[in-house]
């Protein structure tokens, strides 16, 4: 299993008494689009959280590249090449577009000035806004903000956590788009969606998460979509 | 008339010392959504700091004074960062408050026994020189003060929106999740703001003993209080507000000592601060897109 980026072990995350994540496994390959899909509630966000080190772990391991990294704070998982968009994007309202950027290579000691001109070429609409502030923004520009903003990181693997979420369809089309693009370019993605459509259409591998547990793990096809979307949406009736 | 504008100048003048002490309480509140109430006693003991510096080489210029006030008032920052901060729960609310309350009353006991609570004379510059256009004058030791507080506002806001110190402290305070997932060291950035801000709390610390002539443990409690008038009239968050606000509380009680004496004067200061509560809680400028 040399190609797995990300693995997760029995990973259980709580808030005081109430255990948000009962045990998760998973494992990301390099190279893939790895979807999680599941109703609210599942523990997507709570998982997501825990792999960036904002949350911790009460039990279980998250390793990166063979490296066990339950223990690291944020900004050394950061330093190890593991980047999160956001649920709720959070660019830094009263900043400038540009200082978001700025911002999102904060550990970078080289020069990232090509960086932004990359991203630029990627999200024309943030060049045309770079001076503007990021509050002001519209939710789309905010959500492509917030991929940028992370691949000011270089990350060898991006965590999107529902970019989909609370935009219009001709955007989150744009959203799948730029998805599909950094794939192509070699970034490992791991996608927490609520647009189950959407994200089978893109991964190669996805799971299903239901109230703190992996419940089903597969190739997109595997399993029927309807069945796929009514379990994402509502649950397995048990 | 005359009496009014000079009136309103000098405060106006002095007032730059409030807009200090409001930056350092509206910094930290915005990095931290803290209330740090050590700081004015902070500020004070960064001053008598100071003054350790005369005991040492007896004649040392006024400059050398107010450089060693702000370099133990930063120190100091950093002390109450470690003290109230650092090693107390984040998460309870009351729990920093209570802390900082407690070093604000260790700070000023220190202050009282190691002085005998004795007001000490201060340094000044530029005490002998007058400005005058007819009538109206322009005192040059309020003047230094003024030039001091606002090189030490430009200063600031150059750190803030010029390097990357600044860019960390601006991306803290207003997403702290987000600036964590920046690769951001939040528990770094909230010491240095300590630092920072208690680096202008000296400075602002030494500009009110300079213009007022002498330092008194007695300063502690009202320039604690019209920090926090400023902090909430400038809008809590707020650098430019709390500069704004604190000119602005400088020459209103100036004015109102002029008419009411000095005695009433802080009771029209809580009154402009209970006019701002009622009719604009948020301050003149409510902190925009914070994390509330």
């Amino acid at each position: 299993m040399s190609d797995t980026l990300l693995e997760v072990r029995d990973l259980v995350t709580a808030y005081g008494k109430i255990e948000a994540l009962k045990g998760v496994s998973l494992q990301v390959k390099q190279g893939s689009i790895t979807c999680l899909l599941g109703p609210n509630g599942a523990g997507k966000t709570t998982l997501m959280m825990t792999i960036a080190g904002i949350l911790r772990a009460r039990s279980g391991t998250v390793a990166f590249a063979g490296r066990e990294m339950t223990s690291l704070r944020p900004h050394a998982i950061v330093a190890s090449g593991v980047a999160l968009v956001p649920e709720n994007r959070l660019v830094f309202p009263a900043m400038t577009v540009l200082d978001n950027l700025r911002a999102g290579a904060y550990q970078r000691r080289d020069d990232f000035a090509p960086d932004i001109e990359k991203l630029f070429q990627r999200f024309p609409r943030l060049k045309e806004r770079s001076a503007q502030l990021a509050g002001t923004l519209s939710g789309g520009e905010q959500q492509m903000l917030a991929v940028a903003r992370a691949l000011m990181s270089r990350p060898k693997l991006l965590l999107m956590d529902e970019p989909s979420l609370g935009l219009a369809p001709l955007v989150v089309e744009e959203i799948f788009r730029i998805i599909t693009e950094l794939h192509r370019d070699g970034t490992t993605i791991f996608l927490v969606e609520q647009n189950a459509h959407m994200a089978l259409k893109v991964a190669q591998h996805f799971y299903l998460m239901e109230q703190g547990k992996v419940t089903f793990s597969g190739d997109p096809g595997s399993l029927a979509e309807d069945e796929v979307i009514k379990r994402a949406y509502l649950g397995s009736a048990k | 008339m005359l009496d009014f504008l000079q009136a309103l100048s000098d405060g106006v003048l002095f007032g730059a010392t409030y807009a200090l002490i409001g930056i350092g309480f509206t910094l930290v509140f915005g990095v931290m959504h803290k209330i740090n109430m050590a700081y004015g006693a902070a500020s004070v003991g960064g001053a008598y700091c100071g003054l350790l510096v005369l005991q040492v080489m007896a004649g040392a210029p006024p400059l050398v004074v107010f450089f060693c006030a702000f370099l133990a008032g930063g120190l100091l920052g950093w002390l109450v960062y470690l003290t109230c901060f650092h090693f107390i729960p984040i998460t309870n609310p009351l729990a920093t408050l209570m802390a900082t309350v407690g070093m604000l009353l260790l700070i000023d006991e220190i202050i009282v026994h190691t002085t005998a609570g004795m007001p000490m004379a201060y340094p000044a510059m530029f005490d002998d020189v007058m400005l005058r256009v007819g009538e109206f004058t322009l005192r040059g030791d309020l003047m230094m003060v003024f030039a001091v507080s606002v090189l030490c506002m430009a200063g600031l806001l150059a750190l803030l929106y010029r390097t990357r110190l600044g860019l960390a402290t601006r991306a803290v305070s207003q997403q702290t999740v987000a600036a964590l997932l920046c690769g951001i060291r939040v528990g770094q950035v909230n010491a240095t703001t300590f630092v920072v801000t208690g680096l202008l709390g000296g400075i602002a610390g030494a500009m009110i003993g300079a213009s007022v002539g002498t330092l008194s443990p007695l300063l502690t409690t009202p320039l604690t209080v019209k920090g926090l008038i400023v902090t909430v009239i400038g809008g809590l968050g707020s650098v430019p507000g709390a500069i704004i606000a604190g000119l602005m509380v400088g020459g209103f009680e100036s004015v109102l000592q002029l008419y009411r004496g000095v005695t009433e004067r802080d009771l029209y200061v809580m009154l402009l601060l209970f006019v701002f509560l009622v009719f604009r809680p948020g301050g003149l400028f409510a902190a925009k897109g914070g994390r509330d």
